[in-house]
């Protein structure tokens, strides 16, 4: 019943967001809003989908973003950070909302922040200033649909896709998700090999295709989709994305999600095959999980995981080439001068132990650790940070270097070295895997990782892989990043701590979602 | 070509009219109701069953502008057939090659959907065969030339085939009529969806 009411919430709360934002753009003059003309931009970019563990900067083999690199030169580096979820609603709710997954309960398939939460975000908190969104990914849209209020605009997601032009998101902009899934579902083929439409449906296929043909040069492995089949370049994001803040009133906070390096995998013509034959394809073979890697009788296959994983950096070759030109661009332009800039990801991927992509339980390194580099206006030299940090961090950090108020109900943490204080030894960085859930229900199916220190703590409760058994496996990710040895042993002093202060804590947090 | 619209009035009846409309609705409405209902629970597992109804509602409005398209294709196809063909003859022609090309195509929809492989025998005689396209092509071409041959030439023979088929025609048009309430639900849950009280 309640997911039902929060649905129609949200669904009403969509309704309104077109017209909303749209009119506010023009309703809104530069005096309307109390100004504070020192006050610092904030620009976030987000790459969809980016596992640290494949960046060069974090020590990956690949010279896979080199212009990362560059621009870590005068940044912040995290370099033991973590995603709040293993994909993107989870994972990009915890960044927006400074708010573990338990806490904002988007765990589900099209899931959104529970009902009551919604203005619990980081536009909010930046009242005052002009706040600005756009995302490739649909996940995303639910809450910018909640956020609405505290946005004053939010481009639309398909005006950036080089196809669609037909479809039912413009005909019915009043209809949130269901228009467009719909038309989905009516003209476009995609994986699902089948349409509603019987002979509009091939028609239209024609004319997408004559568009996307004028782009397969460039594109030799198939132009970047998303998930509902929408093509689009990122070149075009990023291009919209500098035309808006060259011409936006400041201060301004401006949210940037992209999609690469987002499975499909389809890098550009010039990163084609970069990395063949470089000695590295195999990178590490790990043994196969033995819960959530795969049936027995179907063996992890290490060629495969090596095409894998070469497609994959090829791809973030490609997204790091747009960051660089974002970033000079930016930098060109005299913005960054007066503007906090923020890289990250919602979650990783992975390719290892018969285990691809980031849709699993698993919560190893590689879907967790994500990249986070700030760089502070006029920051000349590099700074590193090695100590555990979450997504949650982000959104009290931000609010502590623009000399903003930190709400009670964030989670996290302000950030070393912007905190005055250091961080401490015993913090504990969590990530959560839920899909499976109830979003008023207790975690279960659950998987939890607990970073502490040099440990990391994972969970995985509830599942039937497991045969409904809990199972803890415990790594020393200093002196084994590459989680290769289990540590975890009932009967070991620090196994047992972590161990009840995992489980404390999902007590803890279940308890408002527990019955009696 | 003004002639051929000025004959009009006698290549077709109000009623002739109506079920080569109803043909035209069959096929498009059975295939998108049987699409959306496999997708219905999909959707309410996932959000609620007012938007799966609202997909379902979608599919069937889409349906009816999809038949009218088709059934204007159609109509336009029928004033350049022969002058002298009665309107029976003429509606029997244009349900039936219509329909047997629906059939084909909810054959092509199946096969992508379900991706039924083909044998490896023809594989390997492909592989053997230095024109693998020409067989192709000539295995895809050969029955639907039959399937519409074989009828079309039946309709034009036979007077008992076509009035098989007239009979046939009116059932259809009878179980069509139920899908344009549907179409007509349908647009009033697309009304209610997409207004602001």
């Amino acid at each position: 019943m309640g997911r039902s009411l929060s649905r129609r919430d949200f669904l009403k709360l969509m309704a309104s967001l077109p017209p909303s934002l749209y009119l506010s753009r023009f309703l809104q003059g530069p005096g309307q809003v109390q100004q504070n003309p020192n006050a610092k931009n904030v620009i976030i970019v987000l790459f969809d989908a980016l596992s640290a563990k494949n960046i060069s900067l974090y020590g990956y083999p690949r010279d896979t973003m080199p212009n990362l690199a560059r621009i870590a030169e005068k940044g912040t580096v995290y370099h033991n950070h973590y995603a709040g979820g293993s994909w993107t609603t989870p994972g990009t709710a915890s960044l927006l909302t400074g708010t573990y997954p338990w806490t904002h309960r988007a765990i589900n398939e099209l899931g959104t922040v529970i009902k009551g939460r919604e203005r619990n975000n980081i536009f909010n908190l930046f009242d005052g200033y002009y706040r600005i969104g756009y995302s490739h990914n649909t996940n995303v849209y639910r809450f910018f649909g909640q956020f609405a209020p505290d946005m004053e605009f939010v481009e639309r997601r398909k005006d950036l896709f080089i196809t669609n032009k037909l479809s039912f998101d413009r005909l019915f902009p009043d209809d949130g998700d269901i228009a467009p899934l719909s038309w989905d579902r009516m003209v476009e083929e995609g994986e699902k090999g089948a349409t509603y439409s019987l002979f509009f449906a091939p028609l239209y296929d024609l004319y997408r295709q004559h568009i996307m043909d004028r782009y397969m040069e460039s594109f030799p492995r198939g132009i970047p989709r998303t998930g509902e089949d929408d093509y689009f370049l990122l070149e075009d994001g990023v291009n919209w994305m500098l035309s808006q803040v060259g011409t936006i009133r400041n201060p301004f906070l401006g949210y940037f999600h992209y999609l690469p390096p987002h499975s499909p995998y389809h890098t550009r013509r010039d990163f084609v095959n970069t990395f063949d034959n470089d000695g590295i394809e195999h990178y590490i073979e790990k043994p196969t999980e033995p819960y959530f890697g795969g049936a027995k009788n179907k063996p992890q296959n290490f060629t495969y995981q090596a095409k894998q994983r070469q497609d994959y950096d090829e791809f973030i070759l490609y997204a790091d080439s747009e960051l660089g030109r974002l970033y000079d661009s930016l930098e060109k332009s005299g913005v960054l001068e007066n503007t906090w800039f923020v890289f990250t990801s919602d979650h990783g991927e992975l390719f290892e132990r018969g285990v691809f992509g980031h849709r699993t339980p698993v919560l190893y390194q590689p879907v967790v650790n994500i990249p986070l580099v700030i760089v502070e206006p006029g920051q000349k030299e590099r700074r590193n940070v090695y100590s555990p940090t979450g997504a949650v961090d982000v959104l009290p950090t931000l609010l502590k270097v623009t000399g903003r108020e930190i709400p009670d109900w964030a989670e996290g943490e302000v950030l070393p070295p912007f905190s005055e204080i250091s961080p401490s030894p015993d913090r504990s960085v969590y990530a959560v895997e839920a899909t499976k859930s109830g979003k008023t229900g207790p975690l279960n199916p659950v998987s939890i990782m607990l970073v502490k220190g040099k440990y990391k703590l994972t969970a995985y409760l509830g599942y039937k892989q497991t045969r409904n058994q809990p199972v803890f496996v415990l790594y020393d990710i200093e002196d084994d990043p590459e989680e290769l040895m289990d540590i975890y042993d009932p009967s070991s002093r620090i196994s047992q701590e972590l161990q009840e202060e995992l489980l404390v804590k999902l007590r803890e947090v279940d308890k408002p979602y527990t019955k009696g | 070509m003004i002639n051929r619209f000025r004959s009009f009035t006698r290549a077709y009846t109000r009623k002739g009219l109506y079920q080569l409309f109803m043909v035209c609705a069959f096929p498009i409405h059975v295939w998108a109701i049987i699409m959306a209902f496999r997708d219905f629970s999909w959707v309410a597992e996932r959000t609620n069953v007012w938007d799966a109804i609202g997909l379902f509602s979608y599919a069937v409005v889409f349906a009816l502008l999809e038949t009218s398209g088709v059934f204007l294709i159609v109509f336009l196809i029928g004033l350049f057939l022969p002058n002298q063909w009665d309107v029976e003859k003429r509606l029997a022609i244009l349900g039936t090659l219509f329909l047997v090309l629906a059939v084909w195509t909810i054959l092509g929809q199946l096969y992508s959907m379900n991706g039924y492989p083909l044998p490896r025998w023809i594989f390997d005689f492909l592989i053997r065969s230095n024109h693998p396209f020409r067989w192709i092509w000539g295995g895809v071409f050969l029955p639907v030339l039959v399937s519409v041959f074989v009828p079309g030439v039946f309709m034009l023979r036979s007077g008992k085939g076509r009035r098989a088929v007239l009979e046939v025609f009116e059932r259809i048009s009878v179980l069509s009529s139920l899908y344009l309430l549907f179409d007509v639900a349908g647009i009033v849950v697309l009304v209610l969806r997409n207004i602001h009280i």
